[in-house]
């Protein structure tokens, strides 16, 4: 004969943090908790009084049935019986039915199991960013039972965002991200609670957000905040679940460097500014952050329930056009300046400036005043062409680019064959360049300058501003 | 005769008191023989809170937690006043509600006493069960779930969040504490469930005298049955608790507050529930320590609504 006593959360830490204690042979309650106290002595004056007397206030409920409403402590068990102790007041943070009923395809793995279940429900996780990877993040995290998940974002939802950010409807478009985030999160989940941080993460604040939580999941899309939060992580000793992507690849790791290196010992150096495109110049295929970031949550669940096998110290490495994973051993690097036994860091810095960028505020740069005078302006150019005016127009942007909109009239050269295709046009026309913004039709520019010609503009703001300024049908992207 | 009978009334308007202005100015008693016999050199002084009109403490945050969202708009009368909450709060806020006019919904786990659901119910509050097995957190978890669904059909008031809460205690209890013993207060003893009542009136007090003792009072184990307080090493901390707040925080053990509340009934004659027996334990452990001083405890509720508990029928 079989039964199973369940212990209330406050008794669990006298009996070596069980949640349960199985009883062979018993045949009454009181039998059963004779049994309990004799293995777990320490339980023995919470659930007794001096005289060997149940303390007053103390339930023991069979099977949901309360004994004292049956025999008292003479009630009979049978095999397969469920004793509850419950207090009379105030219980712990256990699982109602309904949420053993939501969680059971987790429960019934003994790699998960109620106690998995319950460290879920106790694990306070924070996300770095609501954007792609945020979005699998979220909604894994929230439908795995994560007690409390922070959110980082103040952002709005953007039509470009749909794409890959699947957290958002096209309803959202306009609203505050963590808005809907909470919304589409708690729909799936009400028994969690979620915290919302609408606020940019900076040096100023990191710490004080991140103290609360046990796990940082980096999701976000700029090497300053990947510094900041490797860092803040790194002084908190918090271990922080890092995933980037960039058009068909992605990487993924756990940097913790209590048990392994940290993002510095990686890369020590941001790259030079502008170096590596972000997703919006280059592109993401809108899979990508689902796949890394359900890598990430995978982490993450992983280390709340206490596995091993994380992905401390590697570094996973994902080609989805050629469907590659790879995977590279990382080691601590010795002279890391904030990991290392020699530091020099000893609190957050200036991530902005540490990355070569110009301020918070200014992360697209202005066009300096060398381009002036070389500038026209699309109201400008639209007129020249109105009244017949003999000018070329030249799309210095990549062939699929121009496939999604171009200027009547205008000509492609894309930059990347700049120098070869040349020739293809006349010094002695008045010529003007665009690309998406004005960025590369100025490096366009400069090699016709070089090459004698003079009777050069740069549109300004590009097909962009085009669409804005003079053309409103035209889509942007 | 209709406008005579009109007139009549209207001569009588200033007669009679509205019942939500009786929330507060309780008495503060004496406990003559019990100080007497265990602790001579020191005054010990009981806030009598089973006087306001739902019968506890709670009263006052209740009020004015209501008020505010009536204020700023969160509370209309076409909201449901939601909360998790088998005790005194949920009694206070289905009085005040009946006056008020407003629909009460309370989650309450499933064995809560018979007489509890009976007030509740007698107010015209309705009940939304949850199971036993998880106590309190099984209804504060079904409360979340419900104003999750449809935040815009309720006004959640969150007492364990929300600053009115102790700011009720601030503006009444402390200011009357001080009035009460003419500014001689030593030591103030409460309970720690909210922490409402020890930061609201603990600041006040402190403002006129920093000299002032606060005691915090919890129980001296997660598992206790002392309805009301919280263990907080072992609970949620609630948001409005100020940790720096209380000089000594003392330890009480549910039988020895079972015990100080047979006595309360049986020596001074105040029937009152288990969270003023651990007040008194507190106060009476504080007096060992000094070697004169007014000590004013809070006395939460009274007795009537624990009858049911078993440590009535023990011996002692």
């Amino acid at each position: 004969m079989t039964a199973t006593i369940l212990l209330p959360t406050a008794l669990q830490a006298y009996a070596n943090k069980r949640e349960t204690f199985t009883v062979n042979s018993a045949t009454t309650v009181g039998d059963a908790l004779t049994r309990l106290v004799a293995q777990h002595a320490a339980l023995k004056q919470h659930l007794f009084d001096d005289t060997g007397k149940l303390r007053s206030f103390v339930n023991i409920f069979v099977n949901e049935e309360d004994i004292r409403a049956q025999r008292g402590l003479a009630t009979p068990i049978n095999d397969g019986d469920e004793l509850a102790i419950v207090p009379s007041v105030a219980g712990g943070a256990d699982l109602s039915n309904e949420e053993i009923k939501r969680y059971s395809r987790h429960l019934i793995m003994p790699e998960v199991g109620m106690a998995g279940q319950r460290k879920l429900k106790e694990a306070k996780v924070l996300l770095v960013g609501m954007g792609g990877l945020g979005s699998p993040l979220g909604l894994y995290l929230a439908a795995a039972g994560v007690g409390k998940l922070g959110l980082v974002d103040m952002d709005k939802v953007d039509f470009t965002n749909l794409q890959r950010q699947i957290l958002y409807t096209t309803p959202d478009v306009g609203k505050p991200k963590l808005q809907a985030a909470k919304e589409h999160l708690q729909a799936i989940n009400p028994h969690i609670e979620i915290e919302l941080h609408e606020t940019r993460l900076s040096s100023d604040n990191a710490l004080e957000i991140f103290k609360p939580y046990d796990i940082i999941i980096d999701g976000t899309d700029n090497f300053p905040t990947r510094y900041l939060v490797n860092d803040a992580c790194v002084l908190l000793g918090k271990p922080n679940v890092y995933g980037s992507i960039f058009r068909f690849e992605g990487q993924a790791s756990v940097f913790d460097a209590r048990k392994g290196p940290c993002y510095r010992c990686l890369y020590p150096e941001p790259p030079p500014p502008g170096l590596v495109p972000s997703c919006a110049e280059g592109g993401v295929l809108g899979i990508l952050p689902g796949l890394i970031g359900v890598i990430q949550a995978t982490e993450a669940i992983k280390i709340i329930l206490g596995k091993p096998d994380t992905l401390v110290g590697r570094l996973l490495l994902i080609n989805a056009l050629k469907m590659r994973f790879r995977e590279l051993q990382l080691k601590k690097d010795g002279a890391c300046p904030i990991c290392g036994p020699k530091r020099t860091i000893m609190k957050l810095i200036d991530y902005e400036q540490f990355c070569g960028l110009p301020g918070a505020h200014a992360q697209q740069p202005e066009p300096t005043d060398e381009r002036q005078g070389w500038e026209i302006a699309p109201q400008e150019l639209e007129t020249l062409l109105k009244n017949g005016q003999d000018v070329r127009v030249i799309d210095v942007r990549e062939p699929h680019e121009w496939d999604i909109c171009h200027i009547e009239g205008a000509q492609l050269i894309p930059l990347s064959e700049f120098t070869e295709r040349m020739h293809e046009l006349n010094s002695a026309e008045p010529i003007v360049l665009h690309c998406k913004s004005g960025g590369r039709s100025w490096k366009a520019l400069q090699i016709l300058r070089e090459a004698g010609f003079t009777k050069l503009k740069n549109l300004k703001g590009g097909i962009t501003a085009w669409a804005e300024d003079v053309d409103p049908q035209m889509p942007t992207y | 005769m209709q406008t005579g009978t009109e007139a009549a009334v209207k001569q009588h308007l200033a007669l009679g008191e509205e019942l939500l202005s009786k929330v507060g100015k309780t008495s503060l008693l004496r406990l003559r023989k019990i100080a007497q016999a265990e602790a001579p050199h020191v005054t010990l002084l009981a806030k009598a809170e089973w006087e306001n009109p739902g019968g506890s403490v709670k009263d006052r945050p209740a009020l004015r937690m209501l008020q505010a969202g009536e204020r700023s708009g969160q509370l209309t009368k076409d909201k449901i006043i939601l909360d998790a909450t088998s005790g005194n709060t949920g009694i206070a806020y289905a009085m005040i509600a009946a006056v008020k006019g407003y629909r009460v919904q309370l989650a309450i786990p499933a064995n809560v006493s018979e007489e509890r659901k009976r007030i509740l119910k007698a107010y015209g509050a309705e009940l939304i069960f949850t199971t036993p097995l998880e106590s309190t957190d099984g209804a504060i978890r079904e409360v979340k779930r419900l104003y999750a669904e449809h935040p815009e059909r309720y006004f959640f008031p969150d007492q364990y969040n929300n600053d009115e809460n102790w700011k009720a205690h601030f503006e009444t209890t402390g200011p009357e504490i001080w009035e009460q013993t003419h500014g001689e207060v030593t030591h103030f003893v409460a309970g720690l469930g909210t922490a409402g009542t020890l930061v609201g009136t603990g600041r006040r007090l402190k403002r006129y005298n920093p000299q002032i003792q606060l005691i915090a009072v919890e129980p001296d184990a997660a598992f206790h049955g002392l309805e009301g307080l919280k263990h907080m090493k072992a609970a949620i901390v609630p948001g409005i608790y100020d940790r720096a707040l209380p000089d000594q925080t003392l330890y009480i053990s549910t039988e020895e507050a079972y015990r100080r509340v047979k006595q309360l009934a049986r020596q001074e004659g105040l029937l009152v529930g288990p969270s003023s027996g651990a007040a008194l334990a507190a106060a009476l452990h504080i007096a060992t320590q000094i070697e004169q001083g007014v000590l004013v405890m809070i006395f939460p509720d009274g007795g009537s609504r624990y009858l049911s508990d078993r440590f009535w029928e023990e011996a002692s």
